[in-house]
């Protein structure tokens, strides 16, 4: 009897595991077919000479690539451009974010004009920024009034200046969102007793809701240095293949992918993701050190 | 974890990868591919010009041949319909009695009735309003002229009116097509509607059951689209792709349409398009084609006009598709080219017809692509997964992208078995290697150089950028080159002394140097290309080069003609200099063909028999193809073929002409010497030149400093060619 019993509650369990198996199949299939075979794919090219002959090289394609000038300027420039817009970007709507938190005038009018720039389609942004940013745009043309010199603003080491500038204007935001949200997700009775206990507001804000932000924190800076690589859309269009000064990362594997060249994108591709690996993995790090208090 | 939960998780990424891998390429090749079907075709050769007699059109009606002949003699022409029995052989000649067409008469438009009465269109030169008249005129079967009715066409008083093609139906009406219109004519020659069609109508056809289709050009391409049944416009267009095609036959169910690759049918209710042959199966000229018909037992008949030396008339072919015999079917080598040109088409034709092994299938992109850089993405992408056997590099490629990234394959083994170093000019060959290897065939190649007035030069044979420079300042007020621009003269400095700035082996460049803001500087001083005015009717280039104000012009020598020309127009003589650079001749080669082999092909060996073919003395010696041969032989022929040439040739351009007096032994050897040591070829990298041509229009809108200008491109163009080390 008992043994019936187990042979059908085995009987019960494999349909159920099977049941499981079938719903989840064909979500799986996508899954695999077009994330994690590519990602082994991509691991094979990097380790063979070229598609045709496919011999392995083992790191020669990493050694070319880390060493190749093109790809160090566009590391130097993604990196230089990540270090100066994530941090200003997750800064940024951080102090907004608090600004609206506070019952101040046109506060909800306020929010809906910082998400505005999130609708306006790509190509609509870029023609705006070409007609002001251009050698014979609306910006130098201001400062030609003044006795300035025309700025050759896309093409010079000013470039960044705009690309930040049009970086923080279509992502502060969202971020802004995101941390108004934690703001108002701290527990208010907290906060009444900091108020109750004298605290300023500075403490407040550094001891309390600081420490209350720090998964927003990461989770908003993740989500910047991702949209940072987006801005590629923006300079491609603006300046094409090849820019002087804003030459990054996805300008090389586009570049390279154009040009057939699939060893030198896929090493590429894993070089960036090692890094990234690398600097998400000290994030949580960061992270669990300050913010293992507040959840416990 | 457990064991065997270990075992499955490692089991399954194992999968993972053994799966990745094999559709990465990894694995056994595949094999070639073989042909499918053969071509059985026989072949009935009639000729139509006998003596005095000559044929001006023929309609093939089941059995018969009908042809529409004359007889020019004593100043005088008579007509004749000859009906061809191709059963039996026999001819029957009757003779037209129609007095108009003794003299300014032309027939090229018939038909034969059932009723054996002959109708056609009689065109007479009206020499008063010089244009043509037309005449409905039906004849009896012995010859006697029954009805004779004048054509009225609106043509808006248009002398160039013509008529391109003519339906006959039974009950005697007519569909008559111009070249933009048609028009329904009734049996008494009047008309009854007219269609305009809003560009130009390529040709006509008419199903049995009176159904008409127009090969017409619409916004999107060619395109084939029925006409309504009530005459007032074109129905929505087949879906059936052409490249330069024709209605060739029409029947109630399919149309058959000949483009420049293969011949097709589309199925009217499918609307599937099937091939039925590439035009390189059979020995048939498809240029020449007069009529197509399918008969009952599914064999096909060709009806094609050849005009050769040896013979001119009609060819009749009938072909038989059949399944190849498994296990002699020859195997296929994918030619893929962006589009075919007609001595190419005719190397493969002339291969697949000698060789027992291999048949070459053209795999012509600009066929079912219309937009230029999808068809170079997709041949790239064919090329590296082996979908390609032979390349046609000739047309926006980019050989080097191709030859760093391993696509093509290393052709030195074929080289040294199979050509003759001696017996080639080897520069060219060495002009084309890529770090030392052969990576592509060049079967002739051309000459781009500068010529310039010797009395300017003094005959010194080359100039440097000073020179040009100096002699742009001594002589301000000349022309100095036609249609001389800012960015023509840069062009000319820069792209055609590239060596100069770009070393693309190592990768580097110098566009910050002295010299490249020196050519900047020199090219500014010439007008911008829109400020450029110039009256066409009064502007004579050849008057001006003669007076010594045109003093330089680029010469582009695919043959001898523009050397000869330019030595008798240009003050003092020509010349030739050769582009401004600091190493090496200033001449540069320029591939006229070039072909390469896939390095994923299967069949690289039966590839490289096609490509030898192209370099053997028949090929080379033939002038169907332009440009200079590479065999040594083939140009000294070509070369002694020109100073003996008999007569003279005349040039005209449109307010003078020239007598073109033939080669010259110093002209041969001129060009010999030009050939033979020319070692830079025409690097055209259109990316690297889109950089350029992108700043330079800032330096020459007077907005920005040289300085500036260059500094921007050595930075970007620094970048683009340190992405492909």
């Amino acid at each position: 009897m008992r043994e019936k019993r187990v042979n059908q509650l085995k009987k019960r369990n494999t349909r159920r595991k099977l049941g499981a198996a079938a719903f989840v199949a064909p979500s799986l299939l996508g899954v695999l077919t077009f994330f994690v075979l590519p990602f082994f794919v991509v691991i094979y090219y990097s380790l063979i000479d070229n598609p045709i002959s496919a011999e392995f090289v083992g790191i020669e394609n990493f050694i070319n690539v880390i060493n190749n000038g093109a790809f160090k300027i566009a590391a130097g420039n993604t990196l230089e451009f990540s270090l100066l817009a994530v941090p200003l970007s997750v800064i940024l709507s951080l102090l907004i974010a608090v600004m609206l938190d506070r019952q101040i005038p046109l506060r909800s009018q306020l929010r809906t004009a910082y998400l505005t720039p999130m609708m306006v389609p790509v190509a609509s942004i870029v023609l705006i920024v070409q007609v002001i940013f251009n050698y014979n745009g609306a910006f130098n043309e201001i400062l030609s009034h003044f006795g300035v010199d025309k700025i050759d603003w896309l093409k010079s080491e000013y470039a960044n200046v705009v690309i930040v500038f049009l970086f923080l204007w279509k992502n502060l935001g969202y971020n802004m969102i995101l941390f108004l949200a934690a703001l108002e997700s701290i527990p208010k009775d907290i906060l009444e007793v900091a108020y109750l206990e004298s605290a300023s507001d500075w403490t407040i804000f550094w001891k309390i809701k600081i420490r209350y932000l720090t998964s927003t924190f990461m989770f908003v800076t993740i989500l910047s240095l991702i949209n940072s690589f987006k801005v590629f859309r923006e300079i491609y269009l603006l300046t094409g293949g090849y820019p002087n000064e804003l030459y990054m990362l996805q300008h090389f594997m586009n570049n390279t992918f154009l040009s057939l060249d699939y060893q030198k994108l896929s090493t590429a591709a894993i070089v960036m993701s090692f890094f990234m690996i690398i600097i998400i993995g000290i994030l949580f790090v960061v992270e669990n050190h300050f913010g293992k208090d507040v959840e416990e | 974890m457990n064991t065997k939960s270990f075992l499955v998780k490692a089991a399954s990424v194992a999968a993972i990868i053994l799966l990745g891998a094999s559709l990465s390429a990894c694995g056994k090749k595949a094999e070639p591919l073989k042909e499918q079907y053969v071509y059985d075709t026989t072949y009935e050769r009639i000729p139509t010009d006998e003596e005095d007699m000559y044929t001006s059109a023929t309609e093939v009606s089941g059995d018969y041949i009908y042809s529409i002949v004359y007889e020019y003699k004593n100043e005088s022409v008579k007509y004749f319909i000859k009906k061809h029995n191709n059963v039996d052989k026999s001819d029957k000649i009757t003779e037209l009695h129609d007095d108009r067409l003794k003299n300014n008469a032309y027939i090229d438009k018939f038909h034969v009735y059932d009723d054996e009465t002959v109708g056609a269109i009689v065109n007479i030169y009206n020499e008063e309003m010089m244009s043509s008249d037309y005449w409905y005129s039906i004849y009896s079967a012995d010859g006697k002229l029954l009805e004779n009715n004048k054509l009225e066409f609106e043509t808006g008083g248009d002398r160039y009116f013509y008529i391109a093609y003519t339906y006959f139906a039974e009950d005697k009406s007519l569909i008559i097509q111009s070249d933009d219109k048609l028009y329904k004519v009734d049996k008494s020659g009047k008309m009854i509607k007219s269609l305009q069609v809003d560009t130009w109508i390529r040709s006509t056809e008419v199903s049995p059951s009176g159904k008409m289709y127009v090969c017409t050009f619409l916004d999107s391409g060619e395109a084939i689209c029925p006409v309504k049944d009530d005459f007032s416009g074109l129905e929505d267009k087949l879906d059936i792709s052409l490249n330069n095609g024709k209605i060739c036959a029409i029947t109630d169910t399919s149309i058959i349409v000949s483009s420049d690759i293969s011949l097709k049918s589309y199925n009217l209710a499918t609307k599937e398009t099937e091939t039925i042959w590439e035009w390189t199966d059979l020995d048939i000229d498809d240029n020449y084609i007069d009529s197509i018909s399918i008969n009952d037992d599914g064999t096909y008949t060709v009806v094609s006009e050849v005009w050769s030396e040896d013979f001119s008339g009609i060819e009749i072919a009938r072909v038989e598709k059949k399944e190849a015999e498994p296990g002699k079917e020859k195997s296929l080598i994918v030619f893929g080219c962006t589009y075919i040109d007609q001595p190419t088409k005719k190397a493969i034709k002339d291969f697949n017809r000698s060789s027992s092994e291999y048949r070459i299938t053209i795999k012509c992109y600009e066929d079912e692509i219309d937009d230029y850089e999808t068809i170079l993405e997709r041949m790239g992408t064919d090329i590296t997964q082996g979908n390609i056997d032979v390349v046609d590099l000739s047309h926006g490629l980019n050989y080097q992208t191709l030859v760093n990234s391993k696509a093509l394959a290393c052709l030195d083994d074929y080289y040294a078995k199979d050509i003759n170093s001696n017996d080639y000019f080897t520069n060219i060959f060495d002009a084309y290697k890529v770090d030392g290897k052969n990576y592509c065939v060049v079967p002739k190649a051309n000459i781009i150089t500068l010529g310039m007035s010797k009395d300017v030069t003094g005959g010194k044979g080359s100039v440097t950028l000073e020179e040009l420079m100096n002699i742009r300042k001594s002589n301000p007020d000349k022309e100095f080159m036609s249609y001389a621009s800012k960015e023509m003269m840069f062009y000319i400095c820069c792209i055609y002394s590239i060596s100069d700035y770009v070393d693309f082996d190592k990768g580097t460049c110098s566009f910050d140097s002295e010299k490249f803001c020196k050519i900047l500087e020199f090219a500014n001083t010439f007008p911008k290309d829109e400020d450029i005015e110039i009256d066409y009717e009064t502007y004579d280039e050849w008057a001006l080069m003669k007076s010594g104000d045109i003093i330089m012009t680029m010469l582009y020598l695919s043959d001898t003609s523009s050397l000869r020309l330019y030595s008798q127009l240009m003050k003092g003589g020509l010349d030739i200099t050769g582009y401004p650079v600091s190493s090496g001749s200033g001449h540069l080669i320029d591939a006229n063909s070039q072909y390469g082999i896939a390095a994923k092909s299967n069949v690289r060996d039966g590839a490289w028999e096609f490509l030898k073919t192209l370099l053997l003395p028949e090929n080379q010696n033939s002038y169907y193809y332009s440009g200079f041969p590479v065999l040594k032989s083939a140009f000294d022929d070509k070369m002694k073929e020109e100073m003996k040439e008999e007569g003279v040739s005349t040039y005209g351009n449109g307010f003078s002409q020239v007598e073109l007096k033939q080669l010259t032994k110093e002209q041969a050897d001129l060009i010999r010497n030009l050939y033979e040591n020319a070692t830079n070829v025409t690097q055209y990298d259109e990316k690297m030149f889109e950089i350029i041509n992108e700043e330079t229009a800032a330096y020459f809108a007077g907005q920005k400093s040289v300085q500036d200008v260059s500094k921007i491109i050595q930075d970007r163009v620094s970048i683009y060619l340190a992405e492909s080390r």
